[in-house]
């Protein structure tokens, strides 16, 4: 869910700055999450998209904090009120492990947004072309003849398309381009 | 998961992680060990505890790796441990997923040219494992085996010049490929797969790959960074010229 996103997290606690980076990399599959003592420069600068400070350093950084554009939670050891106000969202932490959780999928879901479908993931009609000549046995520098493009170029297309389909080896693919009719296996060279 | 250690009772340590059964078969322990404790296990086998705890938790903890203890380990111990994983790759895993393909094509109620493909293809990544643990046990173990003597031998002096310029090299890269294959292979069932097929039998066989490929990734591991480096220390000790 936080795959991408970047995330700070400030407390003197270090078990609590410990324990919040575990929850959120093992739950929530964090990608970057950056620790820190205290608000300073440095969390300003690579404003992130979700900020985790205590109670205390957000009254005492009030203007400050609020200049920034994260996504602001405090972590506080009460449970807010019915209609949990979104700015800043509050992390009531003496809760327990499920419902910390809990919290914070709600804070996530409103937050992240997911992508419909993968369209990325499909193949141009340009890396159709290079895939199904690999499959039929073409080495790329004759693919880049037959295109008219660079060997560069099939390079290139050759990584998306193992990216994109998550098949690495020539014969992979062959079996890739047969099973979805791209190819006949008379074709075959 | 937690680390293994001599006083736990084995019986513990594979509830902990029952993908751990085939392991311990590798080092002669069968099922039905009662209570005994990983320690008295191996004292009666005459195994090494400390070596059989490392592999056991290497392979249970993926971000556990105690290279200082495992540069002690006798590499002959080590290589014993890799032929017996080669022996059930070949022996087991292998004859396993082919059977269960050739189940997945009996049981399909029309001729589904796909799941032929897939047998094709898995069939050429078997041929190319084989060649590949063969090439192991033909060319890398007896040379290792070899080196492990003279390092051991008095004549240090004239060692070098019996040894072939074998380089222990080539072999990361073999790997890869035949790695590439199986991830592959995976996701072609995954992914790719249409037509009429059972899904529980294909199920199956993604399971069993998937534990290949963990054991496959184990047994790399142990192969580039204990065995690899303990050699290479006795090729310099011995002064063995790389080609």
């Amino acid at each position: 869910m936080l795959y991408g996103k970047q995330t700070v997290i400030i407390s003197r606690d270090q078990l609590q700055c410990i324990g919040l980076k575990t929850i959120l990399q093992e739950f929530f599959n964090a990608e970057s999450v950056i620790t820190s003592q205290d608000f300073n420069s440095k969390v300003h600068e690579c404003s992130p998209d979700f900020l985790f400070l205590p109670s205390d350093i957000y009254l005492a950084h009030g203007l400050q904090v609020k200049g920034i554009k994260s996504r602001i939670i405090i972590l506080t050891n009460y449970t807010p009120a019915e209609g949990m106000s979104d700015n800043p969202y509050m992390l009531n932490i003496t809760s327990s492990q499920p419902e910390l959780i809990e919290q914070l999928q709600m804070i996530f879901n409103d937050n992240v947004e997911v992508p419909n479908g993968s369209p990325q993931e499909e193949l141009s009609g340009r890396e159709t072309e290079v895939l199904k000549l690999v499959a039929r046995g073409f080495i790329n520098k004759q693919i880049a003849d037959m295109l008219n493009i660079s060997l560069h170029t099939v390079i290139s297309h050759r990584k998306n398309i193992t990216r994109k389909l998550g098949i690495k080896t020539v014969s992979g693919l062959t079996v890739y381009a047969l099973l979805n009719r791209l190819i006949t296996s008379e074709e075959i060279e | 998961m937690k680390l293994i250690t001599p006083d736990m009772k084995l019986a513990d340590a594979i509830h902990s992680n029952y993908l751990l059964i085939p392991v311990i078969n590798r080092f002669g322990i069968r099922l039905g060990f009662g209570e005994s404790t990983i320690a008295a296990i191996c004292n009666e086998k005459n195994i090494n505890v400390d070596f059989f705890l490392t592999i056991l938790n290497v392979f249970s903890l993926p971000d556990y790796f105690p290279e200082q203890k495992m540069q002690t380990f006798n590499v002959m111990m080590i290589v014993e441990y890799l032929k017996k994983t080669h022996q059930y790759y070949r022996e087991i895993q292998l004859p396993t997923i082919e059977k269960r393909l050739d189940l997945l094509i009996e049981k399909s109620p029309q001729i589904n040219q796909n799941l032929q493909l897939v047998k094709e293809f898995f069939n050429g990544y078997k041929t190319e494992l084989l060649a590949h643990l063969r090439k192991e046990e033909t060319v890398t173990f007896p040379y290792v085996e070899q080196i492990y003597k003279m390092y051991n031998s008095d004549e240090k002096e004239s060692a070098y010049n019996q040894l072939a310029g074998y380089s222990m090299d080539i072999y990361e890269e073999e790997h890869d490929e035949v790695d590439e294959k199986l991830y592959d292979l995976k996701n072609i069932l995954i992914k790719y797969i249409n037509g009429d097929f059972d899904q529980v039998i294909i199920s199956e066989i993604i399971f069993e790959l998937f534990r290949l490929e963990k054991d496959i990734k184990d047994h790399t591991r142990i192969e580039n960074n204990i065995l690899m480096p303990l050699v290479a220390d006795m090729e310099a000790s011995l002064n063995v010229r790389k080609l």
